[in-house]
């Protein structure tokens, strides 16, 4: 008898924690819901009203695009930043990379936007070159076509560097399905058409 | 007739009472703000020295963004220091009070006012510096057109401290410091926007410290704990309670 509830005990625990670790998840889904609704709310009144493209440096969290990969089904909001809080949220502008929505012309500037593997970005595992990427911001809407993608290590920052060709970089872990910190990053290439 | 006469003066002076409590505002059609710095500070083609400046725009109907630059000497009178083609400027909160943004620039320089913003405004002036445009302490330097004290002259290149006596509330000016603009300005690009590109040198300078970033969530992980968790813990409890069952069922168990 004792036994029994022990076990009930130790059942009811299991339940609790349980709940509570996903009730945590549930949360933080909604939370990163929530901001990306407030965050397209607020792209489209930017949008709707034409202004200068934002001259003054952009801080952390701030809005900066919105990303949309129509055939991968993918639609995010993209953040300034590219630390865990931010893309808690939604994707990251990696900062010291070019800014959406800037005139530059093809080959002077590589946007570099980075996401989780296990949210955002899963379905780039599925993306192939010719792929169209839309990026649209408050200056307007460009369009880029994926070239190239590639595995490499963490520290191979040298995928952000700005060559012709590379207008856009897309960051994600690799491998998709992985549990922990993963070893490699995926990276997707492309270049503005439009 | 006395009581007519009451009635008209006070009819007469609650007429004025608005225009007496809100005095007609000139600044707020040339914006005219007063900006104290404590240190030299740079605008396109010139460097301030320390002083009392005033930002104003020219008293045009067609042109909302030729910026006049003016100092102020120890008896108030102001002369004109430049004349300066700006760019609008959104921002995104309303400042609350005049507001002076910097661009960063080289150590031994004097830092240079990016924009400024008057008080309700969401959109500023956004200086328009010729590409390379760094200029020196000495080079160009306005002559201080007001007493400095002592404090008011800091070595460079510590950002200016700015006080703003226009308009008459007399709040202290918001002071914002821009740090990612590490690189001056091209004129058709604002300068956060160059400086966010980053070149292969640079990359492979900073190659050794940074690392592209983390993107590997846990959530997936979260999730599968958590429900194995819930799982368990019903079967555990389930477990439990028939084996109860069963031993409260067979025989000689005690009631």
């Amino acid at each position: 008898m004792r036994k029994s509830s022990w076990l009930i005990g130790l059942g009811s625990a299991l339940i609790l924690g349980g709940a509570a670790c996903l009730a945590w998840q549930f949360w933080l889904q909604h939370e990163r819901a929530d901001a990306q609704r407030h965050a397209k709310e607020w792209l489209d009144r930017r949008s709707a009203v034409p202004r200068p493209a934002p001259a003054s440096p952009v801080r952390r969290g701030d809005v900066v695009a919105e990303i949309d990969i129509p055939r991968l089904q993918v639609s995010v909001m993209v953040f300034e930043g590219d630390d865990l809080g931010i893309l808690a949220k939604g994707a990251g502008h990696i900062p010291g990379t070019a800014l959406p929505g800037t005139a530059l012309p093809s080959g002077s500037g590589n946007i570099g936007i980075a996401a989780h593997r296990d949210t955002y970005f899963r379905p780039l595992r599925s993306v192939h070159a010719n792929d169209v990427i839309s990026l649209k911001t408050a200056a307007g809407t460009s369009r880029y076509m994926v070239t190239e993608t590639k595995i490499v290590r963490p520290s191979d920052i040298g995928v952000l560097a700005p060559v012709p060709g590379r207008d856009l970089t897309l960051v994600t872990c690799y491998p998709f399905f992985y549990f922990g910190s993963a070893p490699e990053r995926f990276i997707v290439h492309a270049r503005k058409v439009g | 007739m006395n009581t007519r006469l009451n009635a008209l003066c006070l009819g007469g002076i609650l007429a004025l009472v608005p225009f007496l409590a809100q005095p007609v505002r000139a600044d707020e059609w040339n914006k005219k703000t007063e900006f104290e710095f404590s240190g030299p500070v740079q605008i396109p083609g010139k460097v301030l020295a320390a002083g009392k400046y005033v930002f104003q725009l020219e008293d045009s109907e067609s042109d909302r963004y030729i910026v006049q630059v003016f100092s102020e000497d120890s008896n108030g009178k102001e002369s004109l220091v430049a004349t300066l083609i700006a760019v609008p400027e959104y921002r995104e909160e309303t400042p609350d009070k005049p507001m002076v943004r910097f661009d960063e620039r080289p150590a031994g320089t004097p830092e240079a006012i990016h924009s400024w913003f008057y008080p309700g405004d969401n959109t500023g002036w956004q200086f328009v510096y010729p590409k390379g445009e760094t200029l020196g302490t000495a080079a160009n330097m306005t002559p201080a057109p007001a007493p400095v004290t002592a404090a008011a002259a800091p070595s460079m290149p510590d950002p200016p401290q700015v006080q703003d006596a226009e308009p008459t509330d007399k709040e202290v000016a918001e002071v914002e410091e821009e740090v990612t603009a590490a690189e001056p300005a091209a004129p058709a690009a604002p300068a956060a926007e160059v400086a966010l590109v980053p070149t292969p040198e640079a990359d492979s300078q900073a190659g050794a410290d940074r690392m592209l970033p983390e993107t590997g969530g846990l959530s997936v992980l979260e999730l599968a704990i958590g429900l194995s968790m819930v799982v368990g813990g019903i079967a555990v409890v389930s477990a439990s309670r028939r084996t109860s069952a069963v031993l409260s069922e067979a025989p000689g168990a005690k009631e």
